[in-house]
């Protein structure tokens, strides 16, 4: 038999490629957040402020062109899966650079100088970079579909809940001064912020799973955990 | 015409020449239409939703020396629809035509294995198969009336062989225009000429001609591929109507007709049977390779 429709074929791996690649957009977000969290630098939290239309663009695109697909060549199979997989990916992949936006925007509420705790600071910085991990293996885990892959995706983010729950407990800990309080709870906003984008990335490991199974199962089920 | 058939089914050997039900099941009730030595059996006052099971069991299908259905078991469950899908020349037309045996009308042409009705051998020597195919009816692929009859005369073109009375005919014709979805249409143009009307309504008067003998099973090759997208979404909602009072087979080279209409849907290549099962499962995670192959477009 001939190999047909190759069009299609190469029209839906762009867009793979494309809506993947918005994951490399949010990595290089909440590495320039995390930079600007560590330096108080309140100007390039602007920047990734305005830069977070980028994203913003890509879904739009991405999403449109899915929806294009969608109603001109009628995707069955693996390619609807593939779709319907892409176009959660998307709405995570938007949601994460939302959250790097919600860091960015309390930064410049701490003042030029915060009476920053360095081991909080520290903790966040652990979080972030955690998370940029997760970010890149569920991209990974996509591309390769490795459900495997997908699947240690949970333990990865454990880490970061983990380090969650140290800076709450630093928090509670900060002292009686009302401007260290107040910097300690905008610091718990950022982090719950970080923690949020991990979980999205592990969202992104259950459609790696629908995409090569055909069944949805979340990995973790957060109303129902097994403890 | 070459058609071989064994019969070798225990329940219509020499000894036994009555097919025997199931302890409790009502062989009349069940066998309507066709029974063993031609003769018809009483017509049912009502449908049961048991009547109309086609089994295929080793089915094979024979060109000459081309061998076009390979072995093929396979039930159609009543009240349900079965799409038939596959690319062309994988004989999926040639199975469907076993079923009301039209395929030994082709010369050269000969099937081996057995065709079921509700547990019925339709290949039995002793079959009328003029109750065979009154039983299990047929549309095809273009609309064909017969060019010289009038509307309601087409319909009841099949009725009136088997010598029902006048008013008899215009109620079962009406009945069968009403249960094709074509009575508002043509009710006052029963007497015009049938080939008068448009494509769909053509199709439509056929599957109403097909319906007037009351059949248990309707067969329909590609019904929609020379209809326009309305007609044959007419065609398509007749279908879902229909598959309340008769079992639906139909073949289709439109994947997202069989996946609108069909409970159940079945990829044949090459002659074989490679999957059957439900109609959303194999449009969205099918088992077999070659059938993702297929409905994702990658061959064809």
């Amino acid at each position: 038999m001939a190999e047909t429709r190759t069009q299609y074929q190469e029209d839906l791996d762009a867009l793979e490629a494309s809506a993947l690649g918005g994951l490399d957009l949010v990595s290089a977000a909440l590495g320039r957040t995390l930079e600007a969290v560590e330096h108080q630098d309140v100007e390039l939290a602007q920047l990734v402020i305005a830069d977070d239309d980028r994203i913003d663009g890509r879904y739009l695109e991405v999403h449109q062109a899915l929806i294009t697909l969608l109603a001109t060549q009628s995707p069955v199979a693996t390619d609807l899966r593939l779709i319907s997989a892409l176009l959660h990916v998307l709405k995570n992949v938007e949601r994460m650079g939302d959250q790097c936006v919600n860091i960015c925007k309390v930064i410049p509420l701490t003042g030029n100088e915060p009476p920053a705790d360095e081991e909080m600071v520290r903790l966040i910085l652990a979080m972030g970079k955690q998370t940029r991990t997760l970010i890149s293996q569920s991209k990974r885990a996509f591309e390769d579909r490795n459900v495997e892959m997908a699947r240690d995706l949970v333990r990865q983010d454990d880490v970061v809940d983990n380090l969650n729950r140290e800076c709450f407990g630093l928090a509670l800990e900060i002292g009686d001064d009302p401007d260290r309080r107040e910097w300690a709870m905008t610091m718990l906003l950022a982090a719950r912020a970080i923690e949020r984008i991990a979980d999205n990335a592990v969202d992104i490991g259950e459609q790696v799973a629908f995409v090569v199974t055909g069944l949805f199962r979340e990995f973790e089920d957060a109303s129902h955990p097994t403890v | 015409m070459d058609t071989k058939h064994p019969t070798e089914s225990p329940a219509l050997t020499e000894q036994n020449p009555e097919p025997q039900a199931d302890p409790g099941t009502d062989l009349g009730q069940l066998r309507p239409m066709v029974s063993v030595g031609g003769e018809p059996a009483a017509k049912p006052e009502k449908r049961s939703r048991e009547v109309g099971n086609v089994e295929l069991q080793g089915l094979n299908a024979y060109y000459g020396s081309n061998h076009a259905v390979r072995d093929v078991s396979l039930a159609f469950d009543s009240a349900r629809v079965t799409a038939i899908i596959g690319p062309s020349g994988c004989g999926k037309s040639t199975m469907v035509r076993c079923i009301n045996r039209m395929h030994e009308e082709i010369a050269g042409a000969r099937s081996e294995g057995q065709v079921l009705l509700d547990g019925l051998d339709l290949y039995d020597p002793r079959i009328d198969i003029v109750a065979v195919r009154r039983s299990v009816g047929m549309v095809f692929q273009k609309p064909n009336p017969f060019p010289t009859m009038s509307v309601i005369d087409n319909v009841t073109a099949g009725l009136r062989l088997t010598g029902a009375s006048r008013g008899e005919l215009e109620d079962r014709g009406r009945e069968a225009l009403v249960g094709a979805g074509l009575w508002d249409e043509v009710k006052d143009r029963l007497k015009g000429p049938g080939v008068g009307l448009s494509g769909g309504q053509q199709q439509r008067l056929c599957i109403a001609r097909a319906l007037a003998v009351n059949p248990e099973v309707l067969l329909m090759d590609e019904p929609c591929s020379a209809l326009d997208p309305v007609a044959t979404l007419r065609i398509e909602e007749l279908i879902a109507e229909l598959k309340q009072r008769v079992t639906i087979v139909i073949v289709t080279h439109n994947m997202q007709q069989a996946a609108r209409v069909a409970d159940t849907t079945v990829f044949m290549l090459d002659g074989e049977l490679v999957e059957v099962g439900p109609t959303d499962k194999l449009f969205t995670n099918p088992d077999d390779d070659r059938t993702e192959q297929y409905v994702t477009g990658k061959f064809g």
